[in-house]
């Protein structure tokens, strides 16, 4: 159940004891309580709701100070950082002086108000970071926890990831990034360790294998040295019947000691026969499936770090925009930046310079299955910056766009050879539609008079009605770890804008409750449930048909 | 002073005069008839018989050298030793200049309490070396050997001292013998002295390395007679090897596991150019202790343990009967008889023995310069002999009396006392049990 109480103090505060979605619960708006109470007495149902309700995810709970029955008290293990105190009843001072504070200090930091999709990694993270500054914590101590990918790892941090919402790639570039934009500042190192060259995950199986054949099967056996002989082998050798007889001079070994000792051990390798004293240590990454030589494997530093005034300024107004493909990618520009660069070209290409002898842009974008045109995320710009290294690329919310310059002495074949170069790369980055989308490329190349050019200058950046490239979501193949959603859909994304239907709003509602549960909980789709479901009534009908028959065949005897 | 030297000196002149043949063979007969036969007319003999054969035997070796190289077998480079991991990357280095390349390297550390475990990790590691196999417990060498020969996976494996280094076409020299002849089983290789310039002891050991190994074991290899393959550098058939149960406790093991390598009735040859450099005792007690150890490994394994190739009752061949009773008769019999003949000398002339020990010493001196020859003829590296020409004048000292002496202690205490199971070259417990056992 869940209902908005207002305590003593006359803050309403929202009293929640079963899992709910409250960002699809349209009743509830994000003024309407200024904080949540988690009443449940059983731990494990507190990971389930948080999911739905959390002061990180959930704009309308956004950085608002989370309560949880004093029963819960050191029994929720890492969600214990996303509660801001452990109380019995919301008239307790407790909540009053949590009130007071934590508006004090969203106040004093200016944290604002959570209102947008989370549409990349970073923005999560950004607001991992809100959290903490909302909370006064401005050191930042990882710590060590049982389960973590991370290894070491910020606790709230470790929740989300848990959940699978972001990469522990995203994060360990954030913290990189911050530090090296000063929105954090480095205090100490409190571990250094090894996580996966490739994923950096933590969790590695360390395995030894045979440094000849890199095999598993190998026996750890000691080696006897027979001293009156000095024959020296494996304790196989020896072994006779149950009494160690010397394989040399075939005396037994009576005493160790005396007659013989164990001066060393041997591996022994079952598949290409091989001993030897030490065998190779890998380490294979349990998220990943890398195997990676232990000298390999990639050396981390965890930091005590502190957010920074600057940081904390960065942080709460976006100023830091943490765009991985600004900090990554050289051919990335800002709009602004591109439209001048455009500007330029065009302007030389008109003058023949004898250099360069015009441009040509490469649009793309995706629609939904209703022809609404998604939004574009972090990650295609990042496939796209990094698909298109030589030239440059920016990006609206909407569309990408690719530049290439044509020479002087490149002429049409320069033009054919981006063509094809951008249809090429177009099957790469259909990868990231959703079922029922498409892609769509168009091309748009400067004129050769002045009013073409300002018609180019006008247009250029318009989404055009009809593509010069269409691919669809079933014409591409799709690798696995590509599931995540790049492009948005319109009417997902429209669950956030105003001025929609009640109706289309609900509908919106559960679909996305539905899809984020199932992601969440790392279960099938709805769909495919579905699907196994009418597998069952089958099954059910086949068994009720038996059963029948059966039945009236005993009946009948 | 200078009355009395030119005293003895006109003195020396009148007894050198009075002289004649017949006088000087008698009185030294033992030169004459026992150490000059031996050492020079035999070895000129046996390098004659080279120089006459030299054609085909350059042959066989082109074809046994592109035999080896069109089978290019794996060969195990072995390497027991204690604390010698400062040797090792040395080792190491002029091991990957080797024109035959086909090798692992196995160094089995034999309990070492230095910093070798680290340092072979390290070249482990780096890919220099193939394994490191270590014995957390000293077993002695011949543990060590057996622990990393049980290990080797080559077709030959190949005995290095680790304080040795190789020329860059040693390895390939060591093999070729393999395929000149299929019967040979084990082959020797050449141990010269890299510390040759170091001082005067050197020098001398130096030049007696290149007389009695480089020369002398290459006679003794033509005749059929090679009896000691040096632990410092020998290669050995692997098969062969596990056949005749690698090696046994020394000190002396590797003159040992050569009998056994010829009682079980195959062949030993000795590689003259392929040379093995390793530094020798610097200081004459130390070198004094080395060759007391040598020379017990004589009286404890021909005299003891492989009597029977003496004995025509049992395992008795006569090249082998002829190789062990070459060593006995002048490393051992005859350094008894030279004493009682430098006492007889004593005895018989004791009014002119100044004279006649001049006389025999400048006989001696001549005839190292004769058996310069032989090294000069030899030797891989011909210009360096010259620098022991200087020495040469002493080498009857070193060799006649020095070496004589240390001989003649060693084979007393090893006949008498048993001393060689008292050295620390081996651990206690090995040599008590090789004692015990009269092994």
């Amino acid at each position: 159940m869940i209902n908005i109480v207002t305590n003593k103090h006359g803050y309403r505060i929202l009293v929640c004891d079963e899992p709910v979605w409250v960002e699809f619960h349209t009743q509830y708006k994000a003024d309407d309580f200024d904080g949540v109470f988690i009443n449940i007495p059983f731990a494990n149902d507190v990971e389930l709701i948080l999911k739905g309700l959390n002061p990180i995810t959930c704009n309308k709970a956004a950085y608002k100070p989370f309560f949880a029955a004093r029963t819960l008290k050191d029994k929720i293990g890492i969600y214990d950082e996303m509660f801001d105190a452990y109380i019995d009843s919301v008239d307790e001072e407790l909540v009053l002086k949590t009130f007071k504070e934590l508006e004090n200090y969203r106040k004093e930091y200016d944290v604002p108000q959570e209102t947008g999709a989370i549409t990349n990694h970073g923005l999560l993270i950004l607001r991992i970071f809100r959290y903490y500054i909302s909370r006064n914590k401005l050191i930042l101590e990882p710590k060590v926890m049982e389960k973590s990918a991370m290894g070491c790892a910020l606790p709230l941090a470790e929740c989300l990831h848990s959940w699978s919402l972001f990469h522990i790639n995203e994060y360990f570039s954030w913290i990189d990034m911050g530090l090296a934009h000063g929105t954090l500042a480095y205090r100490k190192t409190v571990y250094r360790m090894h996580v996966c060259p490739k994923c950096q995950h933590s969790h590695l199986i360390y395995q030894e294998q045979c440094p000849n054949c890199g095999s598993n099967e190998l026996d750890y056996e000691p080696v006897i040295h027979h001293f009156p002989c000095a024959n020296i082998s494996p304790e196989h050798t020896y072994i006779v019947g149950g009494q160690l007889i010397c394989p040399k001079c075939h005396k037994p070994l009576r005493h160790i000691g005396i007659d013989y000792d164990r001066p060393t051990s041997l591996y022994l390798c079952h598949n290409c026969h091989q001993s030897f004293l030490t065998p190779d240590t890998t380490a294979r990454c349990t998220y990943c499936g890398t195997v990676s030589n232990v000298n390999d494997l990639f050396p981390r530093s965890i930091h005590v770090v502190e957010i920074t005034p600057r940081g904390i300024n960065d942080i709460c107004h976006s100023v830091h925009s943490f765009s991985p493909y600004n900090d990554y990618f050289n051919n990335y520009m800002p709009m602004e930046a591109f439209e001048n660069r455009l500007q330029l070209i065009a302007t030389r290409s008109l003058a023949h310079d004898g250099v360069i002898r015009g441009l040509m842009i490469a649009l793309l974008w995706a629609t939904d299955e209703n022809g609404g045109v998604m939004t574009r995320t972090e990650k295609v710009v990042e496939a796209v910056s990094r698909l298109f290294v030589n030239n440059k690329v920016t990006a609206t919310n909407f569309c990408i766009y690719v530049q290439s310059t044509i020479l002087e002495d490149e002429g049409e074949h320069a033009k054919e050879q981006f063509r094809k170069k951008v249809s090429d790369n177009a099957a790469y980055i259909a990868m990231f539609l959703q079922p029922y989308s498409q892609l769509h490329i168009a091309f748009k190349t400067i004129g050769n008079n002045v009013e073409e050019d300002r018609l180019f200058a006008k247009e250029w950046s318009l989404i055009p009605s009809t593509s010069d490239i269409t691919i669809r979501y079933e014409e591409v193949t799709h690798p696995k770890d590509m599931s995540t959603m790049m492009f948005i859909s319109h009417k997902l994304n429209a669950a956030f804008e105003d001025g929609q239907t009640e109706e289309a709003r609900r509908l919106a509602d559960q679909e996305r409750m539905r899809q984020e549960i199932d992601e969440l909980q790392d279960r099938p789709p709805i769909s495919e449930l579905l699907s196994y479901l009418k597998w069952g009534y089958i099954v059910l009908a086949i068994v009720a048909i038996i059963a029948i028959i059966a039945g009236y065949w005993f009946w009948l005897r | 002073m200078l009355d009395t030297i030119l005293y003895y000196i006109s003195s020396f002149i009148d007894f050198l005069r009075g002289l004649n043949v017949s006088n000087v063979v008698r009185t030294y007969w033992f030169l004459f008839f026992v150490e000059f036969p031996r050492y020079y007319i035999l070895e000129y003999g046996v390098l004659f018989y080279r120089f006459l054969t030299r054609n085909r035997r350059h042959r066989r070796r082109a074809l046994a050298r592109w035999l080896l190289h069109h089978d290019r077998p794996l060969v195990t480079i072995l390497v027991p030793g204690k604390n010698e991991g400062k040797n090792i990357y040395k080792l190491v280095t002029t091991l990957r200049e080797q024109t035959y390349q086909n090798f692992e390297i196995i160094i089995v550390d034999d309990g070492s309490d230095d910093d070798t475990p680290l340092i072979c990790h390290d070249l482990e590691r780096a890919k220099y070396i193939t394994k490191y196999l270590r014995c957390n417990v000293r077993g002695g060498k011949a543990s060590a050997a057996n622990f990393g020969a049980r290990i080797a996976t080559g077709k030959y494996i190949v005995h290095l001292d680790a304080d040795s280094s190789l020329d860059r076409n040693a390895i390939e020299n060591v093999l070729i013998p393999f395929y000149m002849d299929k019967r040979v089983k084990a082959v020797g290789g050449c141990v010269l002295v890299r510390n040759y310039k170091e001082n005067i002891c050197t020098s001398l050991q130096g030049y007696e390395y290149l007389k009695r190994i480089q020369v002398g074991r290459l006679v003794t290899s033509q005749l059929g007679i090679y009896h000691i393959i040096s632990g410092a550098f020998g290669a050995f058939d692997a098969e062969t090897l596990k056949e005749i149960g690698y090696w046994d406790i020394g000190p002396g093991l590797d003159g040992d596991i050569t009998q056994k390598v010829r009682k079980a009735g195959l062949r030993v040859a000795f590689a003259h150019n392929a040379v093995c450099l390793t530094n020798v005792p610097t200081q004459w007690y130390k070198l004094y202790h080395q060759r007391i150890r040598w020379s017990r490994s004589l009286v404890r394994f021909r005299l003891k343990k492989h009597l029977d190739i003496l004995l025509p009752n049992r395992n008795w061949n006569f090249l082998n009967f002829l190789s062990n009773m070459e060593s006995i008769f002048y490393d051992c019999i005859l350094n008894f008889i030279w004493w009682f003949y430098i006492i007889n000398l004593i005895f018989t002339f004791h009014a002119s023995f100044l004279q006649i020990f001049a006389m025999g010493y400048i006989l001696r001196i001549a005839l190292n310069y004769i058996g310069w020859g032989l090294v000069r003829i030899i030797s891989e590296r011909p210009g360096a002999t010259y620098w022991y020409l200087r020495y040469l004048p002493l080498m009857p000292a070193y060799s006649g009396w020095f070496m004589r002496f240390a001989r003649t202690t060693a084979q007393l205490s090893e006949l008498f006392f048993f001393q060689s199971y008292k050295d620390n070259w081996n651990p206690y417990k090995t040599s008590r049990s090789a004692q015990l056992e009269k092994i």
